[in-house]
Parts: C-alpha cells; structure tokens; sequence
C-alpha cells in the first residue's frame, strides 16, 4: 500500500506509532499547502520556505500528541498560523510593502510562484482578518465549512457570514483596482 | 463564484514550496531527536498525590490548630467502643461473704446510780398528775 493510499488521518495514526517514512509522506502531503499559507501571510518566498520548514519540524514533535479531534490540516493551519505571527512579530522593522526587488538571478519557477502569491496577497491583504481566513480555507483551501469553523474556532453561521461577506468584498476590490486576468 | 475568483483561486494553488523543503525538514528533525516525556505526567501527579496524602494532615494540623471545644463523640464511634475487663480477677462473691471484718470494741456498761433515776421518774409523775 502506497502512502498516497493513506487517509490523512491514517497517515498521522502511522507517525504516531512510530513510522518515520510516514512522517516523510505527511510533508509531502501538506508542504505546498502549508508554503501557500505563509507565502500569503508573509512578504517573502524565503521567509515563507523557513516558515513551512519550521512548522514540519513542530509537528514532528506535536503530531505524536495528536489527538484526532480535527482534521490533521486544521492543526498544521494553526500552527502555520501561529509561526507566521512570530516571523511577524520579529521582522517587525521591515516595511509591509516591502517586496523583493531583483529577479533576474532566480528561476522561473519561483519567479511565476512569487507573482501568483503577490496578486493574491494584493486581493485578500484589504479584507478584515477573519474574512481572509474564511477566504484562505473556505474558498482556496476547498476545506468544508465545518472544517473552516473548527480550524478558526468559530460557529459555522459566523463562517457562511464572513464567506458571503468576503465574497462581496473581494470582487468590488478587483473592479477597483482593475483586476484582470488576461 | 465568479471567473474572476475561481482564476485568483487556482493561482493561489498553483504556488508550490520549493523542492528543497522535505530534504531540510528531515535533516532538521534528525538534528532534534524527540525525546519521549510521556512519563512526565505521570511522575508529577505520583509526586503530588503522595505530597498530599503525606503532608497533608500536617498542614491541617498546622494550619487549623488544636481544636478548643470538647468533641462530642458520635453514635456510630460509641457503638464501635470495646470495654474491655480490668485485667486482675475480682474475688468471688463467696469470698467477700467470707471477710471477717474487725469485731467492734466492747460496748462500755453504764451504771446509773438508781436513786436518781427513781427521783426524776416521781417528779414526772408527780406532774403529771398536777397537769390531770
């Protein structure tokens, strides 16, 4: 049986008894998830990679203790989210619009991520905090909306709320700013 | 959902984390081997169970003081009381009927001259007779 086989659920019981290689397939799983998250939140693709690297080697540690009250994702959304408040909080100096200047030296590949990340950043940065993380989870993540309230700890009401506010908000934004997609 | 939205969304997913993030995650992890503190609790609940049941009473007792009121004991605790038998034998009832006890001293006679007697025996006659 491949690990892609495996259920989240099943991947996380697998580490919990002791399985390292299961530990290897949770990263694999989760680690462009977990990147988009903080390449969002944060201003810097480096930042970002140091974030996700930081959050797998926490959950190395917290997934033993893993209790299975959630879903795997919603525990490394909340971690995710609790690491970004601390790079945060220690590059506090660096201006918020602050963004990378020369990309001549760097591969395409991160070139394209870094544009993707900033027009999405562009859109959800203005939107008040819960309704960017309704939008992050509910819309781009494709979680359910009761994964949503459990993984904001908010009711399920307050979710479809937000989301239809969010929504609204998001689409008058890209009409202000002229938003298109060619 | 819009166009409009549904292209930011699949923009939002097609950013990828760089290749690199597994390699250094497993390096980073075997660097910081996990110790097991599963015993942790435990211990300091055996700790603090035994703290209390030990310590306990002796921080009642100093904390509380001697108790000045005289403590009425309960029905159930008077129930429970033994009375045990006084460890020497009494004697039996044949013995003590037994004792001698000291004889009493001699009752002293007395010899009361008869003529004086007589004479007060007349004179409460005599009045009576006054009286009748």
């Amino acid at each position: 049986m491949k690990w892609d086989d495996y259920s989240d659920v099943e991947l996380v019981r697998q580490f919990k008894t002791g399985n390292t290689a299961a530990f290897d397939a949770i990263v694999l799983r989760f680690q462009d998830r977990i990147y988009r998250l903080a390449a969002v939140s944060l201003y810097d693709e480096q930042y970002a990679a140091d974030v996700t690297q930081e959050v797998f080697v926490r959950s190395y540690k917290g997934l033993r203790s893993f209790r299975f009250r959630a879903q795997p994702f919603t525990w490394l959304y909340r971690t995710t989210k609790l690491v970004c408040h601390e790079f945060n909080r220690r590059r506090s100096n660096d201006s918020l619009d602050h963004e990378p200047g020369d990309t001549s030296e760097l591969p395409e590949r991160v070139v394209a991520d870094r544009e993707r990340a900033r027009r999405v950043r562009l859109l959800v940065a203005d939107l008040p905090e819960r309704q960017r993380e309704v939008v992050l989870l509910r819309i781009f993540e494709d979680l359910s909306v009761k994964e949503t309230a459990k993984a904001l700890g908010i009711s399920e009401g307050t979710v479809k709320a937000n989301l239809h506010k969010a929504t609204t908000n998001l689409e008058a934004a890209m009409h202000r700013t002229g938003f298109r997609y060619e | 959902m819009s166009d409009e939205l549904k292209k930011l969304t699949d923009d939002y997913r097609d950013i990828e984390a760089p290749p690199w993030i597994a390699t250094r995650v497993r390096a980073e992890v075997r660097n910081r081997p996990v110790r097991n503190h599963g015993w942790l609790p435990v211990a300091t609940t055996a700790v603090l169970a035994a703290g209390i049941i030990g310590l306990g009473p002796l921080l009642w007792q100093t904390t509380a003081g001697p108790d000045p009121r005289p403590t009425t004991p309960s029905l159930t605790t008077l129930a429970s009381i033994k009375v045990e038998k006084p460890p020497a034998v009494s004697p039996s009832l044949t013995r003590v009927r037994t004792l001698k006890a000291p004889r009493m001293p001699a009752k002293p006679k007395q010899n009361a001259p008869k003529e004086q007697t007589n004479s007060l025996i007349e004179i409460f006659e005599e009045k009576d007779h006054a009286h009748t």
